[in-house]
């Protein structure tokens, strides 16, 4: 399974929709509550194995499959 | 879902140790604290024993308990001193935070402060229209150069009349902010709070910031991300405290409970032998071990870095919570009038019980999110 496939996998368990999933911002349908925002970290970390440090705490990293991607690349090139 | 420890490990010499020190030292002053307040000696005791920074990684200065030995710590130091516990709770979810997302920085300037205990830190979320709904603060932070300027008002901090810094929520150009505020910053006024009827221990205080610059390097997180990550964690971290805390409050009343049933002869035999009573009891046995469970479970869950660890400290939490308020009322009526003494354990258990359906999280706010929780997990 891809780091895509596993996320978009994880997120199905909030909201299946399609257009949730690939929207730009997860956030803002208000379909998630505000501990999703830190269960997301939480899961990142534990399934990729990457620590979500202060300056990684942005919006733009995990409000959307994109996004947390981005972040899961940068931090491995870092 | 996250295995459950029946049974957890054998508690290390070192926890062994402490719960020993709860039982004997803390059990000496816990009606003090209780009437008149936070006792300094016995905060700087439970410092220097290493008690307030126990979970923190050895690594970072701290004793690296796992979190199932920190509940543990917890639920023996509540059953003393809820008052006392209370610390933990707040002053844990500011070193938490600090540990996790400051900066190096603020961690130069408070992280080995705090694991040792030689500052205290208060958690500063609470305003006089902002309770539950923390979205709700007014309280401003506007940026002038390298600081902020922090205007507004906070309420029922507790330990806000001991504590050397306080994490302050402030709205800021991009967002939520999370602040630390030194006490001895100009602007800032702390009024000691009359202690209500739970906690009476723990110090709380109303805060007044105004004008208060602050360098903006003592944000803890990005900007914007002050609530959604940083209040969700220290509120995930004191909600764990809390949940242990009702165990330990409930586990000491029941214990007082089921001692003078055993003993109390009425009609002839132990009122334990009364089928009424006995029923109570085993209401108060079933809620308080059925809720420990659960607390291991959540224990289990942050141990192993189970994203399911939220979902399970809600649930864990909020069941505890309850309990505690039912068992420490059974407490009270197995006692009877002894129950309603002013320096009874019964009593003092029995109000402070009353707090933890309320702080970290009222039960109705944990009633909607573990429902919406539900809805994914049994619904799906």
């Amino acid at each position: 399974m891809s780091e895509r496939e596993r996320i978009e996998s994880y997120l199905r368990r909030f909201n299946a929709d399609e257009a949730w999933l690939a929207s730009a911002n997860i956030f803002a349908s208000g379909v998630v509550d505000s501990m999703v925002a830190l269960e997301l970290v939480i899961f990142l970390e534990s399934a990729f194995g990457i620590t979500v440090e202060e300056d990684d705490l942005q919006i733009e990293n995990f409000c959307s499959v994109d996004g947390m991607l981005g972040l899961l690349s940068r931090k491995r090139s870092a | 879902m996250s295995g459950v420890a029946v049974d957890p490990a054998p508690p290390s010499a070192y926890l062994e140790e402490l719960v020993q020190y709860c039982a004997s030292e803390v059990r000496a002053v816990a009606a003090e604290i209780d009437q008149s307040g936070p006792l300094l000696p016995v905060i700087e005791q439970l410092a220097a024993r290493g008690v307030l920074g126990a979970f923190v990684p050895r690594e970072d200065g701290g004793c690296g308990l796992t979190m199932t030995a920190w509940g543990l710590l917890n639920e023996a130091l509540a059953a003393e001193s809820a008052s006392l516990q209370c610390l933990l709770t707040v002053h844990g979810m500011v070193t938490r935070v600090v540990q996790q997302w400051g900066s190096e920085r603020v961690k130069e300037r408070y992280g080995r402060a705090l694991v040792r205990g030689e500052v205290l830190a208060a958690f500063a979320l609470t305003e006089p229209e902002a309770g539950s709904d923390i979205e709700a603060i007014t309280t401003t932070a506007e940026i002038a150069g390298d600081d902020y300027v922090v205007s507004g008002r906070k309420s029922w901090i507790s330990y806000g009349q001991c504590a050397g810094v306080f994490l302050v929520f402030a709205r800021e150009p991009h967002g939520a902010v999370a602040l630390l505020v030194p006490r001895d910053t100009p602007g800032l006024t702390v009024e000691p709070a009359t202690p209500g009827l739970s906690l009476r221990g723990s110090g709380p205080a109303m805060l007044r910031l105004d004008g208060c610059r602050v360098p903006r390097q003592l944000a803890i997180g990005r900007a914007g991300a002050g609530l959604s990550h940083v209040a969700s964690a220290a509120l995930l971290f004191g909600r764990f405290g809390v949940a242990w805390a009702a165990i330990g409050v409930a586990g000491r009343a029941l214990r007082t409970a089921a001692g003078h049933a055993a003993q109390r002869v009425q009609f002839g035999v132990p009122i334990a032998r009364h089928q009424l009573v006995a029923r109570l009891i085993t209401e108060a046995v079933v809620a308080l071990e059925g809720a420990r469970l659960l607390c291991l479970r959540a224990a289990a869950a942050h141990d192993e870095r189970d994203p399911r660890l939220i979902r399970d400290t809600l649930v864990a939490k909020y069941a505890a919570s309850e309990a505690a308020v039912r068992v420490t009322d059974i407490a009270v009526q197995i006692l009877g009038a002894r129950g309603l003494e002013d320096g009874s354990v019964a009593q003092r258990c029995f109000r402070d019980a009353r707090a933890l359906t309320i702080i970290e999280g009222t039960s109705q706010l944990l009633e909607v999110l573990i429902a919406g929780s539900a809805v994914r997990d049994y619904g799906a």
